[in-house]
């Protein structure tokens, strides 16, 4: 039974690496709809933060397109005398500058309402993907809980997130690695619940997911980097 | 476990923060994650909170957000000093046009006033304290746990934790840096004395001898240097090979 009053009791718990918030998830009679409830929550809250953080870093600084005409300058003068094209230079710079102005939530469009949808849909993604991938492996180790045990207590794993609510305050940056460090240690002792393992398997189930999508995406980038080399990168 | 807003439940006593600055071995194994969790956010922010006035003032004088201040300031110093020295820097190093470039940025005004812009970025600065300050204790903490498995050390995690946050009450002085030169021999004490703390921690609960439990805090920064080294080559590496296409 969803109950998000207790939300900010599980996170702390969480956070802090106490079991209690792992076997409740584990007992629960719907822990996967609870997790899914718990992402939802923390991707819309992250969202929000992030929709009137940035507001608040259009309002601190000057218009993006006053600041892009001054980089354009800097950059023409910057490159008289070399071997640069300056003229390629700015066009890339232009074709660029709205990717970056949208990186750092810097700009006035409409465009920035779409993180109120997307974070929360990033979240629910990556914590059934990763969920699964854990599950998997905690199950090739020996471990006993269900699917939708191991997507519960994985689902607490995204605890540290909250701290992108921080982000509400223009300049406020917070390190992926603590989140994800953190993250990862949460799904260690919720896996360790969950499936009833010893601590190095369910060390192993949840930094497992990691290595392979780290491997995925370096044989992605040799094979795309390969191909193109192949085919004379598309030219 | 009882999760309400007293504070005795989120922050260990002064007395306790005292006693483990000291090196006091009980007061290692008293103080729970939680607490552990609330002394830093709070002795954060208060190091922090003198570089947030200044950084105010800087920006507010400027006219412009604290990371545009800083960089006019900044850009103004090299520039002085590659002037000075005679240097002829690179192209992507111009520091007159990167120094002018700064300028007409803090020059262009934005919506907010001056003083609430100036105001919004240093208080994003203050936040980052904290932040950082976790960041260092949980990941540098991941490492150092394992390095202590492998050298025989036997502890939980929360336990471990609890006990190595108290190495973030010597790093109070690294509030004191934008006093000069005070500032940083106060930096430079802080940083050595809560190694200290964190490596006798570290020995406490661990049960490791003193020396195991230095080369388990160590270990992680030549990994974590090397780790850096080869994602920076990696990368230095992919971005030549996808020039070179």
């Amino acid at each position: 039974m969803l109950q998000p009053k207790t939300y900010p009791r599980l996170l702390g718990q969480a956070l802090t690496l106490e079991p209690a918030p792992f076997v409740e998830m584990t007992d629960d009679d719907n822990p996967w709809i609870e997790g899914l409830f718990f992402a939802f929550v923390i991707g819309l809250a992250v969202a929000v933060a992030r929709l009137i953080g940035g507001l608040l870093l259009t309002a601190s600084l000057p218009l993006p397109g006053s600041v892009l005409e001054a980089i354009v300058t800097a950059l023409k003068q910057s490159l008289l005398g070399v071997a640069v094209n300056p003229a390629q230079a700015e066009a890339l710079l232009r074709q660029m500058w709205p990717w970056i102005t949208t990186l750092f939530d810097y700009g006035t469009g409409w465009l920035r309402l779409l993180v109120l949808v997307a974070t929360p849909l990033l979240y629910i993604g990556q914590w059934l993907l990763y969920g699964l991938l854990c599950h998997l492996v905690a199950r090739l180790l020996g471990g006993s809980g269900s699917v939708g045990q191991s997507l519960g207590v994985i689902a607490l794993s995204l605890a540290p997130r909250v701290l992108l609510v921080a982000m509400v305050i223009p300049f406020v940056s917070v390190s992926g690695l603590l989140i994800h460090v953190w993250g990862i240690l949460i799904a260690y002792r919720g896996l360790e619940v969950a499936h009833d393992l010893p601590p190095t398997k369910a060390a192993g189930a949840a930094l497992a997911p990691l290595v392979l999508g780290a491997i995925v995406l370096f044989a992605v980038t040799f094979v795309s980097l390969t191909l193109a080399s192949l085919t004379g990168g598309g030219t | 476990m009882r999760w309400h807003m007293n504070w005795r439940v989120w922050l260990p006593s002064p007395q306790q923060i005292s006693n483990a600055a000291q090196l006091r071995r009980a007061a290692y194994l008293q103080s729970t994650m939680q607490q552990a969790i609330g002394m830093i956010v709070l002795l954060a922010l208060v190091a922090g909170l003198l570089p947030f006035i200044l950084n105010w003032f800087l920006a507010a004088q400027t006219g412009t957000v604290l990371p545009i201040a800083q960089a006019v300031q900044a850009s103004a110093e090299a520039q002085d000093v590659t002037g000075r020295l005679g240097f002829n820097t690179p192209w992507f190093f111009n520091s007159a046009a990167l120094h002018d470039l700064y300028q007409t940025i803090a020059g262009m005004g934005q919506p907010l006033p001056d003083w609430l812009a100036g105001g919004l970025s240093a208080l994003g600065e203050w936040i980052n304290w904290p932040l950082q300050w976790l960041s260092l204790w949980i990941v540098y903490g991941a490492v150092v746990m394992v390095a202590n498995k492998g050298l025989g050390g036997n502890v939980t995690m929360q336990r471990f934790y609890a006990a190595t946050s108290y190495a973030a009450a010597p790093l109070l002085l690294t509030g004191l840096s934008p006093i000069p030169c005070l500032g940083t021999l106060a930096g430079l004490v802080g940083v050595g004395w809560s190694l200290v703390v964190y490596i006798r921690a570290n020995a406490e609960v661990t049960g490791l001898p003193l020396p195991r439990a230095a080369a388990a805090a160590l270990l992680p920064l030549p990994i974590i240097g090397l780790a850096i080294l080869l994602a920076g080559g990696l990368l230095v590496a992919l971005s030549g090979l996808i020039i070179a296409l």
